[in-house]
């Protein structure tokens, strides 16, 4: 009964509202003309609406018509103008690549701003001046712009030689130098990154005896497998003892500074430059592993601050001799004519000189003969590398012949120091010391990535003499 | 719109000069104050611009703008809730009690001297009745009785069934009518038996 009462009065509703249809509104109002009650209603609706009709309606404000009709025009312009244009795929990339870039950018100019002169090791800078006058020409390019160095011809040499035997051999060598501690020479490492690293804390000056932190991370990092070379790793020498030695090597570059460089400050703690990869470095790069590294004996009994000597010594920044840009290098070792043989001698001699000075003075304070010997092969090796820098390489064949006669017990040192006396010995054309050295690395080190280098030098120097022979068998018979 | 959305700002003008009044009427009377009705009319407006590359003509274009003139004063209402309304039976001169009413002072059609006066009286009275309806019914017959919105679509504006519009708006008329009553106002006093809208 509601429901179609209900009903009766939408349809009322909607017959005074006109929303019938003809049909409806003839029906409606039959139905309206039979029933008094729905007629009072349709009149109580209408009678509502004439009143309310009434109702006066405001013109809306005219005030904001002008801009609601510019804002208008404007979107219909930007509509029939198309829609905007899609962001492009690169568009996504565009952002996160700009962000990348700019934090790798910041971190290039970080990492050049640590470079900087002044942040260097004073003792660098103390070595550059002390050595400066008795071996420019063959310390400096190895000191800095390792971009733009000059490479001496025996370097050069020795260069194109691993470019001819591939990566793989590269390797090899790098992991030997780096077993040798040669620090200078390299891009982005050696010498200056070296120093870098002595932006560390300095090593407490009261606890002499207690194991200097930047010892602990030389010897850490030699011992790892990141710094460890590939002889190293393959070869059956590298093993714990191996890397013991290699860090009680670091101990004994450690103690090799004060003989050098008395005034060392002791805020610049080691230089812990043995980690350089490069080639060269000979006898600067000894002298700066080892006077860069400031004891911590030494330390425990030198002053805090820097003696008035050194920091007078310190050169400026803008010194050209003791810190030459990379493009002085260039000028000159272009310009520079192929020195006698006699001048390459007295290169060589001098370098060696100063190493043996240095080398003297720290020989005091070794430890063992294990230590001593791998030291004093170290040494010797870096002064084959000068003599090889200087141009001589007789006096490289003779080094390196003393330092494999200290016994050392390094694999990787005596495979590197085997090989480089092969090279020197075929250099000079003493095919058979050389064929000599090398078969020594295949016969006793056979498994080892030195032995591939090695069979290579045999297979070519015997190819070299129209005697092709079956040394390259070790090669293949290696895994 | 189809026009004003392809890029014809005529037709936009047009719009709003067709729909301007109505709205303005109906935004007028729900939110019951002229100032925010004047806002929220010119932001009605804007919204229609805005909201033209995403028109869909499913339904009447006076529909779509009737909801988002509604919406407006829903949400207005609600920001307002908390602050005084002022009434349109309220005098405006302050202090005084005797002043000319807001509702008063609202621009008139335009009619003749008689009828003006006639209507200057019976205004506040059908206003006052208007504004005793509830919100709900209050839209409703609003929307029915001014702006000519058939009901099927009133419940697409309010988002409610028909016949819950249909029942609102039976309410509305039958309170309408009681508040007339009260006031005295009865339809002998619709001179020409005209409603607003048909």
């Amino acid at each position: 009964m509601n429901a179609r009462a209900t009903h009766v009065k939408d349809r009322l509703l909607e017959l005074a509202y006109g929303e019938l249809s003809a049909d409806e509104v003839r029906a409606v109002e039959a139905h309206v003309g039979e029933c008094p009650a729905c007629k009072g209603a349709l009149e109580e609706i209408r009678g509502v609406r004439r009143v309310m009709a009434k109702l006066s309606q405001p013109a809306a404000p005219q005030d904001k018509l002008e801009s609601l009709f510019a804002y208008a025009e404007q979107a219909a312009r930007r509509a029939s103008a198309g829609p905007a244009p899609g962001t492009r795929w690169w568009g996504k990339w565009l952002a996160p690549m700009g962000g990348i870039a700019a934090v790798v950018t910041i971190g290039i100019v970080a990492h050049e701003v640590s470079r900087a002169p002044e942040l260097q090791d004073p003792a660098e800078q103390v070595l550059r001046e002390k050595l400066g006058a008795a071996s420019t020409d063959s310390v400096r390019p190895m000191l800095s712009a390792p971009a733009a160095v000059s490479v001496p011809a025996g370097e050069e040499e020795h260069r194109g030689m691993y470019n001819e035997e591939g990566a793989a051999e590269r390797r090899l060598y790098e992991g030997m130098e780096r077993a040798f501690g040669d620090s200078a020479g390299a891009p982005g490492k050696g010498l200056r990154g070296a120093v870098r690293k002595d932006e560390q804390p300095p090593i407490a000056a009261d606890a002499p005896d207690a194991p200097a932190p930047k010892l602990k991370a030389f010897q850490k990092r030699h011992a790892g497998p990141e710094s460890a070379p590939v002889l190293v790793q393959e070869s059956a020498i590298a093993d714990e003892e191996t890397k013991k030695e290699m860090a009680d090597e670091g101990a004994q570059a450690l103690s090799a500074a004060p003989g050098v460089l008395p005034s060392a400050p002791p805020a610049t703690g080691p230089s812990l430059g043995l980690g350089g990869r490069g080639n060269a470095g000979a006898a600067s790069s000894a002298g700066d592993s080892r006077i860069a590294a400031a004891p911590k004996r030494v330390e425990a009994s030198l002053p805090e601050t820097r003696s008035p000597e050194t920091t007078r010594a310190r050169p400026s920044r803008a010194d050209p001799v003791s810190t030459p840009s990379a493009a002085e290098y260039a000028p000159r070792a272009a310009a520079a004519a192929p020195p006698s043989a006699a001048t390459k001698s007295a290169r060589a001699k001098r370098a060696s000189e100063e190493l043996d000075e240095a080398i003297d003075k720290s020989d005091g304070l070794r430890q063992s003969p294990i230590d001593a010997a791998r030291a004093q092969a170290e040494a010797l090796s870096q002064k084959a590398f000068a003599a090889q820098r200087g141009g001589s390489r007789e006096l490289e064949a003779r080094y390196l012949r003393e330092a494999l006669a200290t016994n050392v017990r390094d694999g990787a040192i005596v495979t590197s120091l085997l090989l480089r006396l092969c090279d020197a010995h075929l250099a000079l054309g003493n095919v058979a010391d050389g064929e000599a050295a090398c078969e020594r690395v295949v016969r006793e080190f056979p498994s080892s990535g030195a032995a591939k280098v090695a069979s290579r030098r045999l297979v070519e120097s015997r190819a070299n003499r129209g005697q092709a022979g079956p040394a390259a068998a070790p090669a293949e018979t290696t895994p | 719109m189809l026009s004003f959305r392809g890029g014809n700002p005529r037709a936009f003008e047009e719009l709003v000069l067709r729909h301007r009044t109505p709205v303005y009427h109906f935004i007028l009377r729900l939110s019951g104050h002229p100032a925010r009705a004047e806002d929220l009319l010119q932001e009605t407006w804007l919204k229609v611009v805005r909201g033209a590359q995403n028109y869909q003509p499913r339904a009447r274009f006076t529909t779509w703008v009737y909801t988002i003139a509604r919406n407006l004063c829903v949400d207005s209402a609600r920001k307002e809730s908390y602050r005084r309304v002022e009434s349109l039976d309220a005098p405006t001169d302050a202090g005084e009690g005797d002043g000319p009413t807001l509702g008063e002072r609202l621009p008139d059609g335009g009619m003749s001297p008689e009828r003006g006066a006639h209507n200057r009286r019976l205004q506040p009275l059908i206003e006052g009745a208007l504004r005793s309806l509830p919100p709900e019914q209050r839209e409703v017959f609003l929307l029915r009785e001014y702006s000519g919105i058939a009901f099927k679509e009133i419940a697409q504006v309010t988002g409610v069934p028909e016949n819950t519009v249909k029942s609102r708006m039976r309410y509305a008329l039958e309170g309408l009518r009681r508040k007339l009553a009260e006031l005295g106002v009865d339809g002998d006093l619709a001179e020409d038996g005209r409603t607003a809208v048909g």
